[in-house]
């Protein structure tokens, strides 16, 4: 018996590879039978923190937004897995509100087109071999009034923030499909940090410098959208004021789908809501791993003593 | 060796301007003038005012802070960390006291210092070397032009405090220099595809072993450039010119290459995740365990199971999280500025800056 | 902040001059005490092991550009790995995925080998570019020490989410490994995956430590009064925000309160 546990210490790693694969497929196993596997979700301080920042935006009489929210997304197809959700949420979130936006892509080229995916999917039905599969969600919504995608700029780290907030017609010339910044009605009304009600950055690991160059000199709100790695040094900047608040990996994605849609589960078809069923799974999975590996380090230490 | 060296100059030089930038006042200190714009008496000229120091305010959840709009009228709420320099305010205290005045720009949102404008007042002729900056809240200064300052008829309402005063041309060049450096990145960018354009030909050249992967390489090139020609074509109604194909192929390269092998390396780290931990959390010591009761609390409350956990997770997160990297990063900041000053001090050795090893 | 105010100005110059203090003090010869650092004291061994085997080593410098202080620091050990080696009698493979590092990398390993009088071991196509993004480059070092077998790695300098695909393999094929970056969120993969790791500011410490120079262990000593500095404005912080919001306000005056 004790041999046993001792040998639990020294699974091979592909056994654990294939129970971490098994574990994340069976929420969607369960989904394609259609017994599809919920889990509750508590939104965290964070979560609520960002939710109500943008609710909070300023209007003017005609309940008109008077600010843009600025979105710098610079994840691609490796971490899309935790930030195409927080993406998806946060455009979801602007568009019901009506909230006029500007996306920017601060050093990565590849980044424009996955966010225009995630635009498109509320904009305009997808279509697969000729049949709607999914309706869009918000049809009336105009490019170049509703928002804007200026697109890749060069990666010149906190100088470009910092041009951005102080006249982003600086920085950029014209929007990602090469259309002059002056013919863009939406730009028309956007120069500096006065007409910037928000700045969420979504990526891996977001710039610091949003806190410190957009922040730190305007008081302009920042939030970030991280992977959960990250999350842990960016923590420091929520109770210190400097961000409103943050949406951590597919929790935060998650979280803020239930704070979009509290009664209506079948509104939320962010792709946060998806993941965080495999994403408890694959955890357990690791939990359970490292609880097997202390047991045989523990039976093998008996055997030593 | 030349390459080294124009590396070693272009760094030193940069790293000198942008501290200058950020070290050198954007104006001349003794040359600028600090005050509230009363009136532009001529094309050139503002005419500056003085503000005398006269009460302060503490700032608790109680005060209310009113702001009186240019060119006067009735006081309007607004948030104590939105006053700027300049404005006129009417401040009612916790203890009921009322306190109005025009706010200095030593004021944050936690105390308000307050003045009245004094007689003493100076005019200022505004030549093509002087530069104005605007206070805004929160204390930072913004550069404005002469014709975009907006001058109210008269001074009971709020004002623009501004500091104007010859330029030391520091800050003018920033967007100058940071282009040079985006250029300078492209070149890089152009050197990497030579050097590898370089080490693939001569790996077809002579035949080495696995010479035709090389030839892989010189087909993707042609294929991501050709992506690229495509790009920012995706939008709804797209006419079908004759260059609709090279969007057929960026879409290909983007959404049925490039997608699914990113994400495929980056879930590898999942298994790679689990085999690490697996193997690396035992309860060794104290410390370990520690470590590992955090841990597993973390992992619980990032799947959002029970309240409790999520609670105690954030617990984590925030505080004792917060202590740990804060810590590190006062370390890494003081460091960084030891590591910048062995270097220019040329002490470093070993690293590029030396000339022997 | 565009420009530094007051505070900030006498903050950094108060730094600066403490740490130039100690650097030219340290030169006075006096004897100067550093606590050991296991990650930096293990890369003679794990050269050695390498040589011992007949096997190449191979050096990641992070994906840093080489401004960065990270990749800086990195390229210090990188002159000591190559030195080590070359004494030894071992081969270094170089990769990155930053051009411009290319040329840098290059000079400094033919140096260290010639310096040592073994000029015939470097050949320059060990100094490799393999790719110009983090993940590929992560392939291709994996695609490296699989075909090279080499027997010890050194990952220095800053680190995104590839840092665990460097390392695990590195694990599986029971090379030696010594990481350190000043990414501190990468620290807990390199802790679970290597041998030794140096955490964050002991990485810029690196090449003060590895030469054992006075001067420059003197400016480790001045970044530490430095950070005394730093805490007792901390304390003096929370006494202030404890006491009530008329002594913090008044702090702020001195400090420079949020957002200037």
């Amino acid at each position: 018996m004790r041999d046993l546990l001792i040998k639990l210490q020294t699974v091979d790693r592909r056994w654990v590879y294939l129970a971490i694969a098994v574990a994340c497929a069976i929420p969607f196993i369960a989904e394609a039978i259609g017994k599809p596997i919920n889990l509750s979700v508590y939104p965290s301080r964070e979560t609520q923190g960002v939710f109500d920042t943008i609710n909070n935006i300023p209007r003017d009489a005609n309940g008109n937004p008077t600010k843009v929210v600025l979105i710098d997304s610079t994840w691609d197809a490796g971490s899309m897995g935790e930030n195409e959700g927080q993406a998806e949420a946060i455009i979801d979130h602007l568009f019901r509100e009506r909230i006029p936006f500007i996306v920017t892509c601060i050093g990565n080229e590849k980044a424009p087109q996955f966010v225009n995916g995630v635009i498109e999917r509320f904009t305009q039905d997808t279509i697969v071999d000729g049949k709607v599969v999914r309706k869009a969600k918000y049809p009336g919504r105009v490019y170049g009034k509703d928002w804007v995608n200026l697109g890749f700029s060069v990666p010149w780290g906190w100088q470009s923030i910092q041009q951005i907030m102080k006249d982003i017609h600086v920085q950029y010339k014209a929007d990602y499909q090469g259309t002059p910044l002056e013919e863009i009605p939406l730009m028309q009304r956007v120069r500096n940090a006065d007409d910037i009600y928000m700045i969420f950055a979504v990526t891996y690991s977001p710039s610091e410098d949003w806190v410190s160059f957009a922040h730190g000199i305007y008081g302009t709100p920042v939030a970030f959208g991280c992977a959960g790695i990250q999350s842990t040094t960016t923590y420091r900047f929520i109770p210190s004021g400097q961000m409103v608040g943050m949406l951590v990996s597919v929790r935060g994605s998650a979280e803020y789908d239930a704070l979009l849609y509290p009664d209506d589960r079948s509104q939320r078809v962010n792709k946060g809501t998806q993941l965080i069923v495999p994403l408890a799974f694959g955890h357990l999975v690791i939990i359970f791993a490292i609880i097997m590996g202390n047991i045989g380090y523990f039976a093998a230490r008996r055997r030593r003593s | 060796m030349w390459k080294k060296q124009l590396i070693v100059i272009v760094t030193f030089l940069s790293g000198l301007y942008f501290f200058l930038e950020f070290a050198v006042p954007p104006t001349i200190p003794w040359k600028t003038t600090s005050g509230v714009v009363v009136s532009k008496p001529g094309d050139k000229q503002l005419q500056i005012n003085r503000v005398r120091k006269t009460a302060s305010a503490t700032i608790t959840e109680q005060t209310i802070v009113k702001r009186v709009p240019s060119g006067g009228g009735t006081p309007e709420p607004v948030p104590s960390d939105a006053v700027k320099p300049g404005d006129r305010v009417v401040i009612t205290t916790e203890t009921g006291r009322e306190i109005s005045g025009i706010v200095m720009p030593r004021s944050s949102p936690r105390r308000i210092f307050v003045g009245t404008l004094t007689p003493n007042s100076e005019q200022v002729s505004i030549d093509a070397n002087m530069l104005i900056r605007r206070l805004r809240s929160g204390g930072s200064a913004e550069e404005v032009k002469l014709d975009a300052l907006e001058i109210p008829q008269n001074t009971s309402g709020s004002l623009d405090w501004i500091n104007v005063g010859p330029t030391t041309y520091l800050s003018s060049y920033l967007t100058k220099v940071t282009d040079f450096f985006i250029v300078l990145g492209a070149m890089a960018w152009g050197m990497g595809l030579l050097s590898l354009w370089l080490v693939h030909s001569s790996n077809i050249r002579k035949r080495r072993p696995e010479w035709y992967t090389s030839v892989f390489f010189f087909i993707a090139v042609g294929f991501g450039i050709i992506a690229g020609l495509g790009f920012g074509r995706t939008s709804p109604g797209v006419k079908y010119t004759w260059d609709w194909w090279t969007y057929q192929i960026n879409d290909v390269v983007f959404w049925q290459m490039i997608r699914p092998m990113g994400s495929t390396i980056f879930s590898l780290l999942t298994f790679y995740l689990a085999s690490a931990a697996y193997r690396s959390f035992k309860a060794k010591s104290r410390e370990a365990i520690l470590m590992m009761l955090s841990a597993l609390i973390v992992m619980l409350g990032q799947i959002s199971l029970h309240m409790w956990i999520t609670s105690a997770s954030t617990w984590l997160l925030y505080i004792v999280n917060t202590a740990a990297i804060r810590g590190m990063m006062f370390g890494m900041m003081l460091g960084g500025i030891a590591v910048g000053l062995r270097m220019w001090l040329s002490l470093e050795r070993g690293a590029f800056f030396d000339r022997e090893l | 902040m565009d420009h530094a105010n007051t505070q900030i100005l006498i903050a950094t110059f108060a730094v600066i001059a403490i740490i130039l203090y100690k650097i030219f003090s340290a030169r006075a010869g006096k004897n100067i005490y550093i606590r050991r650092i296991a990650g930096l004291n293990e890369i003679d061994e794990a050269v050695g092991r390498a040589t011992e085997m007949g096997q190449p080593m191979l050096f990641h410098p992070g994906m840093l550009d080489f401004t960065q202080i990270g990749t800086l620091a990195a390229l210090g050990v990188l002159g000591h790995v190559a030195k080590m080696g070359a004494k030894m009698g071992n081969r270094l493979i170089f990769v990155t995925q930053i051009p411009a590092l290319v040329p840098v990398a290059e000079d400094i390993i033919r140096q260290a080998y010639v310096s040592e009088g073994r000029p015939e071991l470097f050949n320059s196509e060990d100094v490799r570019f393999p790719a110009a993004a983090s993940d590929q480059l992560a392939l291709a070092s994996i695609d490296i020490m699989h075909r090279e077998k080499t027997a010890s790695h050194f990952f220095f300098g800053g680190y995104d989410y590839t840092s665990l695909l460097l390392t695990e393999p590195g694990q599986h094929t029971g090379a030696i490994q010594i990481a350190g970056t000043d990414a501190y969120f990468q620290v807990p993969f390199f802790i679970a995956s290597c041998d030794y790791t140096v955490i964050c500011e002991e990485l810029y410490a690196a090449s003060a430590y590895l030469t054992r120079e006075p001067t420059m262990l003197g400016s480790l000593i001045g970044q530490d009064y430095g950070k005394i500095v730093v805490l007792i404005i901390i304390i003096l912080g929370t006494l202030a925000i404890t006491i009530g919001p008329d002594t913090l306000s008044y702090f702020d005056l001195f400090i420079g309160g949020p957002y200037k």
